[in-house]
């Protein structure tokens, strides 16, 4: 299993370098925007997995009040944790080239509201996972939230479709830049795997440490806590 | 080019940022429940 980590690890890695070697030599600058028009491919990357990320949060929910599995909960968790990282670099990314084609950092227009709602939504996903403190409470609770709060992901996808406003609802590429945008998703579909393998992890430990503090207080014991930022007691 | 340049930078640091604090949490942990887990054993 660590094997295959691994394997995921260096995959990623090795797309990325891809990506951007693609990005950066392969993709020719653009005729009105110049060279910014290369923040496309991690701007698009970033949003792609971030769609995916939520809706592997949406399935992993269902899964979960169907069979309460707790791997489901998990899996839930760690999807969402990462999948705010990508909406955050997917806004942080737009910002940069909204300053440099539109002259300003943030447009209230909707795809991007949209999508800083969809940020705030995964957001309240995981403060609200940490605030309850039984475990099948708290999954029951996320779930329902990771279920409720996927029916914004469709309408960032169609907000600018139904909507109009600034961001483009589609763009016409050159084929080497359709080449490159391809390898940049998949670098960070790959990213996306191998983070929410390792988030996965993370929250597998957070519940055995749950579990064997719990022991500890029952024998009455204190329990040992190393330093981690593990809020959950 | 400037933004593009530190839009760049900014994305890949924080992902890279990210990625340092999953395996500093997940050693944190395993080292908890080493610590734990070597309690339970000397009481049991």
């Amino acid at each position: 299993m660590s094997r295959l980590r691994a394997a995921l690890a260096w995959l990623s890695f090795a797309l990325v370098a891809l990506a951007l070697a693609f990005a950066f030599v392969l993709s020719p600058a653009e005729a009105t925007m110049g060279q910014v028009v290369r923040l496309l491919y991690v701007h698009v990357g970033s949003a792609w997995n971030a769609m995916l990320a939520f809706g592997v949060v949406f399935l992993a929910s269902l899964a979960y009040l169907r069979a309460r599995r707790p791997v489901w909960d998990r899996l839930a968790a760690a999807s969402a944790e990462v999948g705010v990282v990508f909406t955050t670099v997917t806004l942080v990314s737009g910002s940069f080239w909204a300053r440099a084609v539109w002259n300003t950092w943030w447009r209230w227009e909707p795809r991007l509201t949209t999508t800083l709602l969809l940020w705030f939504v995964y957001v309240a996903y995981l403060l609200i996972r940490e605030s309850v403190e039984s475990p099948e409470r708290r999954g029951t609770v996320a779930a329902v939230v990771g279920i409720v709060g996927f029916a914004d992901v469709p309408v960032v996808y169609l907000s600018a479709r139904l909507w109009g406003g600034f961001h483009p609802a589609s763009v016409e590429l050159a084929p080497p830049m359709v080449t490159s945008l391809l390898v940049a998703v998949g670098a960070f579909t790959a990213l996306y795997a191998y983070l929410t393998w390792l988030a996965l992890d993370l929250q597998t430990l957070r519940g055995l440490a749950l579990e064997l503090r719990g022991r500890a207080e029952a024998r009455g014991a204190p329990a040992a806590r190393v330093r981690t930022g593990d809020t959950t007691a | 080019m400037t933004y593009l340049v530190v839009g760049y930078g900014v994305v890949w640091l924080a992902l890279f940022l990210y990625l340092r604090s999953l395996d500093r949490r997940i050693a944190e942990l395993r080292k908890e429940i080493a610590v734990l887990e070597a309690e339970s054993r000397g009481e049991g």
